[in-house]
């Protein structure tokens, strides 16, 4: 992630922290309607900016997350072709074993 | 010198496989898929925790009898409940892949190839004119070609662990990098508890006694009324000061996970390059 993203979202978190922290005794204080409204949209708004700027940095990420998910798909189709290639052992055996006769065959006719 | 060749082929057979590499691949295969399944369960705690801090924050501002606001932050929490999510299945593919690599690894090629071996002797001994001093031994050839399939599965196993260390790598990246976001998620969600505990408390709306009563009944002691909210000032405040002693343990509860699963992704790859170092 950028280090400009990050320390946005940081201090993004630190402006919606004071206001979260404080929003209740703010509305206590609030005399009107306006005032209610006004600081309830100052609120939302520090809170989505502060959301905001997290997603970024996800978003960031999110091209490696899916290519990750695919990469492991391509790992997890190896494993599995590993693991039928161990279960086709019996082919690999009947090869070598010809291999081996073969070679028992030219040792018997005294060629090696 | 013919026998001598042989006994060298056999020897190196046996020499180039590493009977412990499928016992690694077992443990690496557990790990992998214990850390998949605490990576998945944190993530997922995480995009509960944002509907939590959604539906509180909701409740919050009802509570403090505020307006709704024009455009409220729900499609900023969908949007990262989403990302949470992504990273929730990412995970859970993790655990399948070490899953595979488990099973990989608990394949007994060995066991599979008696029959073909039973099929070898018969051949062998159909071999009558053997310039060898001694009659081919099953024993010899036996051994030779567990070598060979052994050589074949170690080869498999390695490329296997190979695969998924690659990923495993870029996994901890990301959850390094992004670290610092899971930890405020989690707080962002403490700390929506412990405002709204707070607010309720400060507003005399709380019937608890629960949290002194435990203090109380170690001296046979009772709050008279237990229905009744806390009304006296003093009470009020130590409610408030152990909501907020509290609210720091689950802070460092949620924090404690975080490294649990840091931990056990480093040991995950620690197990790896282990594997990768008998390569």
């Amino acid at each position: 992630m950028a280090q400009t993203d990050l320390q946005i979202y940081r201090a993004l978190r630190k402006l919606f922290r004071t206001i979260d922290e404080n929003v209740d005794d703010l509305a206590l204080h609030c005399r009107t309607f306006e005032q209610s409204r006004q600081l309830v949209e100052e609120w939302t708004q520090a809170q989505k900016n502060y959301i905001d700027a997290r997603n970024r940095i996800f978003d960031s990420s999110d091209g490696k997350v899916k290519k990750l998910y695919e990469d492991l798909g391509t790992a997890q189709d190896a494993v599995e072709k590993s693991l039928r290639n161990l279960k086709k052992i019996e082919r690999v055996l009947d090869q070598i074993g010809d291999a081996v006769r073969m070679g028992t065959s030219l040792v018997a006719l005294g060629a090696v | 010198m013919r026998r001598a060749g042989l006994l060298l082929l056999l020897a190196l057979l046996v020499l180039s496989c590493r009977p412990s590499l499928r016992g690694d691949a077992r443990a690496l295969s557990q790990r992998g898929v214990e850390t998949g399944t605490r990576l998945a369960g944190l993530y997922d705690s995480l995009a509960g925790d944002t509907v939590d801090a959604w539906e509180l924050t909701a409740f919050r501002r009802g509570f403090m009898r505020l307006p709704a606001p024009e455009a409220d932050a729900r499609a900023s929490f969908e949007a990262q409940y989403k990302a949470l999510r992504a990273r929730a299945r990412l995970a859970r593919r993790m655990v399948t892949i070490y899953e595979s690599l488990g099973r990989l690894a608990s394949y007994d090629t060995a066991d599979e190839i008696g029959a073909a071996i039973s099929g070898l002797e018969a051949d062998l001994e159909g071999v009558v004119e053997s310039p060898l001093q001694e009659a081919p031994r099953r024993d010899v050839l036996d051994a030779i070609i567990k070598g060979i399939a052994s050589w074949k599965e170690t080869r498999e196993l390695r490329s296997g662990a190979r695969l998924i260390e690659q990923t495993a790598v870029a996994v901890d990246a990301l959850f390094r990098g992004e670290r610092e976001l899971y930890r405020d998620i989690a707080a962002d969600r403490a700390d929506k508890y412990r405002q709204i505990a707070t607010e309720l408390v400060q507003a005399k709306e709380v019937v608890s006694s629960s949290m002194v009563d435990r203090v109380l009944s170690a001296y046979g002691l009772a709050w008279p009324d237990v229905k009744a909210p806390f009304q006296d000032e003093r009470a009020i405040a130590g409610i408030l000061e152990i909501i907020d002693a509290r609210s720091r343990t689950f802070e460092a509860q949620s924090e404690d996970e975080t490294t649990a699963v840091s931990r056990a992704l480093s040991a995950l790859l620690r197990e790896h390059r282990e594997i990768r170092g008998g390569d």
